[in-house]
C-alpha cells in the first residue's frame, strides 16, 4: 500500500514511482485524441487512483478520505507531475469545489448521499456563470421559485465544464428579486437528468468543446437539495470559489516546468534549429526563471493556506495571473520556436498535450476562466494595494 | 542552526536594517547626496561597519555574521529600497567571492579589515572585457569600467599572463594606480577606470576554467538582483500612495481601473522578480550545482524589472515623476546602471543557457524544489 508510507517521504515518493511506472504502461495513459477517448481515460484513472487508495486521499476518513496532510498532497501531485501522469480534469468540480462547498454548507444527509459518489467515478458540474453574468457574477438571473417541497428553476447557464458528461451540478439561482444582488441568491444541488435540463456544448477556439450551456425549463428541485439558507448563496459560492487555487493549480505551475523541460531535451536530441538563434534561446531562459518562480509562489501558497495565514488570500490573484500568462506565453514561444512545422496540426486533447498551437490557445482560455485576468488585476489593485473603487 | 532559528534571525535582521536605513538614508538625505556627492555615503559605511552588515555574509572565522546568501540578500534589498549611496555592490560581493575562492592568507588579511570598514573594494562592471596583460608580474594601461567606491582600496582587475587568466587584486591610492571616477548620471554609485603603470598586484587569483570569474558574476548577480528588487517594491509602493493622494477629474487617480491594472500588472513583476531572487539565494545557500544558472536569470529579470518599474512610476507620477525633486529619475538612474552590472541580461542569459544546456545533457535536474 502507498498511503501506508507517508510517514517516510523517501519510501512514499518510491511507491509512487513504481506504482506510476506501472498503471501509465497502460494505452489509457497516453494523450487521448477524441473527446470520447479522453472521458474513458479519465474514469479508468480515476478507478486506477481509487485502487491504492488515491481517488479522494485530501477528504477527510469520515467521507471515504485519507485525511491526507497538505505536505503529502503536494508529494502525490509532484509524482504525478513527474511521471507525465494525467490529471484528473473532468473531477475538478467533483473533487475539489464539491467536497469544499458540502462540508462547511451540506447537510449530515447530502453529505452521505452525493460525496462518497465522486470517487466512483461520478462527475460534477458548475452552473454559476451565465450569459449576463460572467465576471459580474452576482448579477445572475436564473430563477428559482418555491413551489411546496420544491423549487422551479428557469434560466440558463454558461460555460460550464464537463457538464455533458455530469451527473450532478452546483447551480446558483436568484431567489429574491428586490435583495440587493449579493443577498437574493441561493445554491442548490441539481440532479442533470431532471426533467427540463438541456445541455449544448459550446465549440473553443482550441478545438475542444469542453464546456457547454446548461438551459433549465421548469426544473423542480426539492428543497432537500438546498445548500445553506435561502438567500445566502452568495457566501456559500465563496466558499466553492476559494478551493479552486490549492493543490489543483499546483499541479498545472509543475506540468509547465516539465513541459518546458521536455521541450528543451527534445530541441537538444533533435538537434532543433531554434537552439542557434540567440534570442529564442534566452527566451526560453526567460520564461524557464519565470516557471521556477511562479512554482515558489504557488509553494508559498500552499504554505500559507496551510497555517491558515491571511496573506493567502492576497497570493491568489498573483498565482492565477502570473500561471496562466505564462501558460500562454509558453505556448506563443513553442510555436515561434519550432517555426513552420507549429501549423501542422497535431491535435492535442488534454494537458499531457504539448502541441505548440494547442498549448497556447489553451493557454489563452486560462487567461480568461476562473475569473478573468482583468478580475484578478481589480483584486489585487483593490485588496491588496488598496486602492479604491472607481 | 536549525531553520526556524535562523528565520527569526532573518526577521530581525530585516526589521533592524531597515528601522536603520529609516534613520540614517532618508530620501531627502539621498537627494542631498545626489547634488552633493559628499557625507552621506561615508555615514552610512560607517554605519553598517557598526552594525556588523559588511560581514553579514562572511565565515564567524573572520569575524562575520555567517547569515551566508540570505542574510546578504536582505541587505541587498533594502539598500536598493532606499537608494542607498556608497560602494556596497562591489564592496560586499568582492567580500563574498573572496570567502568562496580566496586562499586563506588572503581571507585572514583583508575580511576583517574589510568587516570593520576599512576596506572598500572597485570591480568590472560586467566581466566582458577582455583582460590587461600581465609583464614580468606588473600590470600596465588602463582598466575597463569598474564598479567602485569613491576612492577604492583594492581593485579587483581581470589579467592575463602567458595565456593564463587570472584576477589580480591591486590597491588603489598609489602613484602606480590611480583610480579616476567617471561623471555617471548615477549619482548614489561611483563607476571610473583604473590608470596602472606597473602596478605590483597585492595578490594574483589563477582562473580555473572560468570557474573563478563565474563565482565573481555570481555574487555581483545576487547584489545587484537584490538591489533591483528592493528598488522596484519602493517605488512602486510609492507611486501608489501618489496615486491614491493626487486628485483629478474629481476622484483619485488610484481609482482609475487603467492606472490600477498597470500597478496590478507592476506589482505582479515585482513579485516574480522577488521569486526568481528566492531561487538564486536557497539555491547559493544550499551550495547547488545550478546556482550560479539562476542568479544569472535573477538578475536578468530584476533588472528588467526595476528599469519596467521606474519607467512606468516615472510615467504614473505625471509631470512630478520628471522632477529632480522626486524619487522617480534616482530609481531609474539606478536601474540604467543596475542593468549593466555583471552584464545585460542578453549575456546572462546566454550563460545560463549554455549552462542548461550542459545539465539537460548530462541527465542533471535543476529545478528540483522542495516545499
Amino acid at each position: 500500500m502507498i498511503l501506508d508510507k507517508i510517514h517516510d517521504e523517501g519510501a512514499f515518493r518510491a511507491a509512487l514511482r513504481q506504482w506510476l511506472a506501472e498503471v501509465l504502461k497502460a494505452e489509457q495513459a497516453k494523450p487521448a485524441r477524441d473527446a470520447r477517448t479522453y472521458h474513458r481515460n479519465q474514469l479508468w484513472w480515476m478507478s486506477e487512483r481509487n485502487k491504492v487508495g488515491l481517488g479522494t486521499p485530501h477528504w477527510p476518513r469520515a467521507y471515504g478520505g485519507a485525511d491526507l496532510s497538505l505536505r503529502n498532497q503536494v508529494i502525490i501531485a509532484e509524482e504525478i507531475t513527474r511521471a507525465r501522469a494525467p490529471s484528473l480534469g473532468q473531477f475538478t468540480i467533483s473533487l475539489n469545489h464539491v467536497p469544499a462547498t458540502l462540508m462547511k454548507w451540506g447537510t449530515e444527509a447530502q453529505k452521505a448521499r452525493y460525496l462518497p459518489g465522486v470517487s466512483q467515478g461520478v462527475i460534477w458540474c458548475q452552473g454559476f456563470s451565465e450569459p449576463g453574468a460572467g465576471s459580474d457574477l452576482a448579477a445572475l438571473r436564473t430563477r428559482a421559485v418555491r413551489v411546496g417541497d420544491h423549487y422551479v428553476v428557469n434560466g440558463q447557464k454558461i460555460w460550464s465544464s464537463h457538464s455533458m458528461y455530469a451527473k450532478h451540478c452546483i447551480l446558483l439561482t436568484r431567489t429574491d428579486t428586490d435583495a440587493p444582488k449579493h443577498k437574493g441568491i441561493t445554491y442548490f444541488i441539481m440532479d442533470m437528468d431532471t426533467p427540463g435540463v438541456e445541455v449544448r456544448p459550446l465549440r473553443q477556439a482550441n478545438g475542444l468543446a469542453k464546456f457547454a450551456e446548461i438551459f433549465l425549463t421548469d426544473v423542480r428541485i426539492p428543497a432537500a437539495n438546498r445548500v445553506g439558507p435561502e438567500n445566502e448563496g452568495w457566501d456559500v459560492a465563496q466558499t466553492t470559489l476559494a478551493s479552486e487555487r490549492g493543490v489543483l493549480s499546483f499541479e498545472r505551475n509543475e506540468r509547465l516546468r516539465y513541459m518546458m523541460e521536455d521541450f528543451f531535451a527534445d530541441a537538444l536530441r533533435t538537434q532543433a534549429a531554434w537552439l542557434q538563434d540567440c534570442e529564442l534561446r534566452r527566451e526560453f531562459m526567460r520564461l524557464f526563471a519565470e516557471v521556477q518562480g511562479c512554482r515558489r509562489l504557488m509553494r508559498k501558497l500552499l504554505e500559507q493556506s496551510g497555517t491558515g495565514s491571511p496573506a493567502a488570500a492576497t497570493t491568489v490573484p498573483y498565482v492565477k495571473l502570473i500561471n496562466t500568462e505564462l501558460r500562454r506565453n509558453v505556448g506563443d514561444f513553442m510555436i515561434r520556436a519550432v517555426g513552420p512545422e507549429a501549423h501542422s496540426h497535431a491535435p492535442g486533447f488534454d494537458e499531457l498535450s504539448s502541441d505548440p498551437t494547442f498549448t497556447y490557445l489553451t493557454g489563452l482560455g486560462g487567461t480568461i476562466a476562473g475569473g478573468s485576468n482583468e478580475i484578478m488585476r481589480n483584486i489585487i489593485a483593490e485588496r491588496v494595494l488598496d486602492m479604491p473603487k472607481g | 542552526m536549525n531553520i526556524d532559528s535562523l528565520r527569526d534571525e532573518l526577521a530581525a535582521l530585516r526589521e533592524s536594517i531597515a528601522a536603520t536605513l529609516t534613520a540614517e538614508c532618508s530620501r531627502q538625505a539621498v537627494h542631498d547626496f545626489f547634488d552633493t556627492q559628499r557625507g552621506l555615503d561615508e555615514r552610512l559605511w560607517a554605519v553598517a561597519a557598526e552594525q556588523g552588515w559588511l560581514g553579514i555574509g562572511i565565515p564567524e572565522a573572520y569575524g562575520g555574521l555567517a547569515l551566508g546568501a540570505h542574510g546578504l540578500d536582505i541587505l541587498y534589498r533594502q539598500l536598493g529600497r532606499n537608494m542607498a549611496p556608497g560602494a556596497f555592490v562591489p564592496t560586499l560581493a568582492a567580500a563574498q567571492w573572496l570567502a568562496d575562492i580566496g586562499t586563506e592568507a588572503l581571507k585572514s588579511s583583508l575580511l576583517p579589515q574589510l568587516i570593520r570598514g576599512g576596506r572598500t573594494f572597485a570591480l568590472p562592471l560586467t566581466l566582458e572585457h577582455p583582460p590587461l596583460p600581465l609583464r614580468n608580474g606588473e600590470l600596465s594601461g588602463l582598466t575597463s569600467l569598474l564598479l567602485s567606491a569613491r576612492s577604492p582600496s583594492i581593485a579587483i582587475v581581470p589579467a592575463q599572463e602567458d595565456g593564463v587568466r587570472v584576477f589580480a587584486l591591486i590597491e588603489c591610492g598609489k602613484p602606480d594606480a590611480q583610480f579616476v571616477p567617471a561623471d555617471i548620471w548615477d549619482k548614489t554609485r561611483c563607476v571610473g577606470r583604473l590608470t596602472l603603470s606597473q602596478a605590483l598586484p597585492l595578490a594574483l587569483i589563477t582562473e580555473r576554467q572560468g570557474s573563478v570569474a563565474a563565482a565573481l558574476r555570481h555574487c555581483l548577480c545576487l547584489a545587484a538582483a537584490g538591489d533591483c528588487v528592493g528598488g522596484a517594491r519602493a517605488l512602486l509602493e510609492q507611486t501608489v500612495e501618489y496615486l491614491k493622494q493626487r486628485v483629478q477629474f474629481g476622484r483619485p487617480l488610484a481609482s482609475f481601473q487603467a492606472l490600477k491594472h498597470r500597478c496590478a500588472n507592476l506589482a505582479a513583476a515585482v513579485i516574480q522578480a522577488g521569486e526568481m531572487l528566492d531561487q538564486a539565494v536557497h539555491a547559493t545557500s544550499d551550495r547547488e550545482p545550478s546556482a550560479g544558472m539562476w542568479a544569472c536569470l535573477a538578475k536578468a529579470a530584476a533588472g528588467e524589472t526595476l528599469e519596467l518599474v521606474a519607467q512606468e512610476c516615472l510615467q504614473l507620477h505625471g509631470g512630478v515623476g520628471f522632477t529632480w525633486e522626486y524619487d522617480c529619475h534616482i530609481f531609474l538612474k539606478r536601474a540604467l546602471l543596475n542593468r549593466d552590472i555583471a552584464g545585460n541580461a542578453a549575456s546572462l542569459r546566454d550563460r545560463a543557457a549554455d549552462y542548461f544546456t550542459a545539465a539537460t545533457l548530462g541527465g542533471q535536474t535543476t529545478a528540483e524544489l522542495r516545499l
